[in-house]
């Protein structure tokens, strides 16, 4: 009768499947209560993917902008020192890779209903363009070339400068003047198309990214802490509000560690299903919002998806750490409650 | 029905007859709370003996620590300094799983407010200490459904307790607290919530389930049916107990001693 033997004395450890059983069933009943804590966590992960999203959509935005902006400014410049383009035919000599500006550039040319561009058959161009030809070294700039182009930042090909400079007025359009120093050809033989920043223009722009860079982390930190607190609250009131049924659990033999699962499990779910929408919602909701302002499709080109999904990923295991993190400290707090005064409590 | 004999010797705090063995000793039970500045003496020296089989109520007016001693010799919570021995074991020796074990096996626990898992059903909330006690899926239900039909509830197994009344719940906080065959069934005013008839059907459900499972029933109470149904009444006052009675001597009427 007398069961001093320790040994007798273990508890059984009762594994996860019960602990998730009870979770399930208890957030199945108290769904409307399960589903205002998951708001809370959809709430804070909304907002903080929502800014997120919305300053990768801002970013993308601007550059985008920046670009049609010298893309068209090129252009314009090219129109004026050969005229208009349509039904005529340029060469262009492809110094390694083109920057995103040259390529839209030619795509403008396309636009304005070019006939051909003319590369050496031993060059390349990353897009694809209907009115590039390649040719031999021979037929190169050939009579109906009106002008001569020099795009991309790497190496120089070798080429007969001098009678090339001949047959173009002697001018060549170049986008990146400073990799043209090539040999027997004097700078005033170039015309640079790419903009030449002042001093002063370069100083204000980096002052400006600097500012956004501070506002857009300060931002990131504001919408982190609301997030913070907007998931412990959910979490720290569905728990105290159960320390009666803890203390009833405790009666009938709980474990404390059966307690702490119990809540862990729980917070868990709700991290999962409340992040997932939370991204879910705030990436559609940037994504709308900014179309509205911007457009839908200069949004939808300036998003970078692999950064989306970086955003989504982090946002999700942001919404389940702090979920489990805020169940922690009052599940701990339940868990070693002694069972008298947990039912003494009347939340 | 109890011989004259046998109430006689439950009457006294110290077993004359050495067949009745003590399943709960309390010594000198203090037990003081702090809330800010103020200090309550909610015990100051608590001593009695609860021995195997009886019915024992605790009666006492309300703040005379009834609750307190409730709990103390229920292992719910520690005494500021005392003894309490529940089966010969000294709990105050116990760690937290095997004060986790004592409650399940040892001990049923009947609440004024019944205190059942919301979000169960009553089938659930009688077998959830038995999956505790390592009992799970078939056994568990055959035995849970058996305790249930024991309470007259077999045909709500499947309700929960919110679609239940007062009495029903409060059977199935019984059925509950017989779930792991316990020696003990501490019952905190189990009658208090529920009307005059409901309150009877308790009793003699309590009555016939001490009698026929011969458990001991500890309930503390202000209901003079409960009073008249037991074998042992103790009275508690300020923290002490003051008095012990056999139901015969008290004046049911005025609620008195002769």
């Amino acid at each position: 009768m007398n069961t001093n033997d320790k040994n007798e004395y273990n508890q059984v450890k009762l594994p996860l499947r019960i602990a998730m059983e009870v979770v399930l069933q208890g957030i199945k009943i108290r769904l409307g209560r399960s589903i205002v804590t998951i708001t809370g966590v959809i709430c804070g992960i909304a907002f903080l993917m929502s800014i997120l999203t919305g300053q990768m959509i801002k970013n993308g935005v601007k550059k985008e902008d920046a670009i049609r902006e010298e893309v068209t400014r090129i252009n314009n410049f090219v129109k004026a020192e050969v005229g208009f383009l349509n039904n005529k035919t340029i060469s262009l000599v492809v110094a390694g890779k083109l920057s995103e500006i040259e390529l839209r550039t030619l795509e403008s040319f396309e636009k304005e209903k070019i006939k051909t561009i003319q590369i050496d058959k031993n060059t390349q161009i990353d897009k694809n363009l209907k009115s590039i030809k390649k040719v031999s070294e021979k037929e190169f700039s050939g009579e109906e070339s009106t002008a001569l182009f020099l795009m991309g930042a790497g190496k120089i090909p070798d080429r007969k400068w001098k009678v090339l400079l001949a047959k173009h007025h002697p001018k060549i359009l170049a986008t990146t003047i400073s990799h043209a120093k090539i040999n027997n050809i004097s700078e005033n033989q170039l015309i640079e198309l790419s903009r030449i920043w002042s001093q002063d223009e370069t100083y204000k722009k980096l002052q400006k990214e600097q500012q956004d860079k501070f506002k857009n982390i300060w931002i990131g930190i504001i919408s982190l802490l609301v997030t913070v607190i907007g998931i412990m609250n959910a979490m720290l009131m569905s728990v105290t509000e159960r320390f009666r049924e803890i203390g009833t659990m405790k009666c009938l033999g709980a474990l404390s560690g059966f307690i702490k699962h119990i809540f862990l499990i729980e917070s868990s779910l709700m991290g999962i299903a409340g992040g997932f929408s939370g991204v879910i919602i705030g990436a559609v909701f940037s994504i709308f919002a900014y179309s509205f302002s911007y457009g839908f499709s200069l949004v939808w080109t300036s998003i970078n998806f692999l950064k989306l999904g970086e955003y989504g990923l982090a946002c999700l295991l942001i919404g389940i750490i702090l979920s489990i993190l805020a169940a922690l400290y009052p599940a701990r707090i339940a868990s070693k409650m002694v069972p008298a005064d947990a039912l003494r409590s009347n939340l | 029905m109890i011989l004259e004999k046998e109430k006689i010797n439950l009457l006294f705090k110290k077993p004359t007859n050495e067949k009745k063995k003590v399943i709960i000793r309390g010594v000198d039970i203090v037990k003081t709370y702090k809330t800010g500045e103020q200090i309550t003496h909610a015990l100051r020296g608590a001593t009695l003996d609860v021995f195997k089989g009886e019915y024992l109520s605790i009666m006492g007016p309300s703040g005379s620590g009834k609750s307190t001693l409730f709990n103390a010799i229920g292992a719910l919570s520690k005494p500021t300094s005392g003894k309490v021995y529940i089966d010969q074991v000294d709990i105050a020796q116990l760690d937290t799983e095997e004060l986790a074990w004592l409650r399940c096996r040892k001990i049923g626990y009947i609440f004024q407010s019944y205190n059942l898992i919301q979000v169960m059903t009553c089938l659930e909330n009688v077998t959830l200490p038995m999956s505790f006690a390592g009992i799970d899926g078939e056994e568990a239900r055959e035995k849970g459904i058996k305790i249930l039909k024991t309470v007259g509830l077999g045909h709500r197994i499947l309700h929960k307790p919110a679609e239940l009344s007062g009495g029903q719940q409060q059977r199935v906080a019984i059925a509950r607290s017989l779930a792991n065959s316990p020696e003990i069934i501490l019952a905190d005013e189990p009658t208090a919530n529920l009307d005059q008839n409901t309150g009877q059907e308790m009793i003699t459900l309590l009555r016939k389930l001490q009698k026929e499972l011969n458990v001991t029933i500890i309930s503390a109470t202000h209901d003079l049916k409960m009073l008249q149904a037991s074998d042992r009444i103790l009275w508690i006052d300020d923290g002490r107990i003051i008095k012990a009675a056999k139901p015969e001597d008290i004046n049911f009427k005025s609620g008195e001693f002769h």
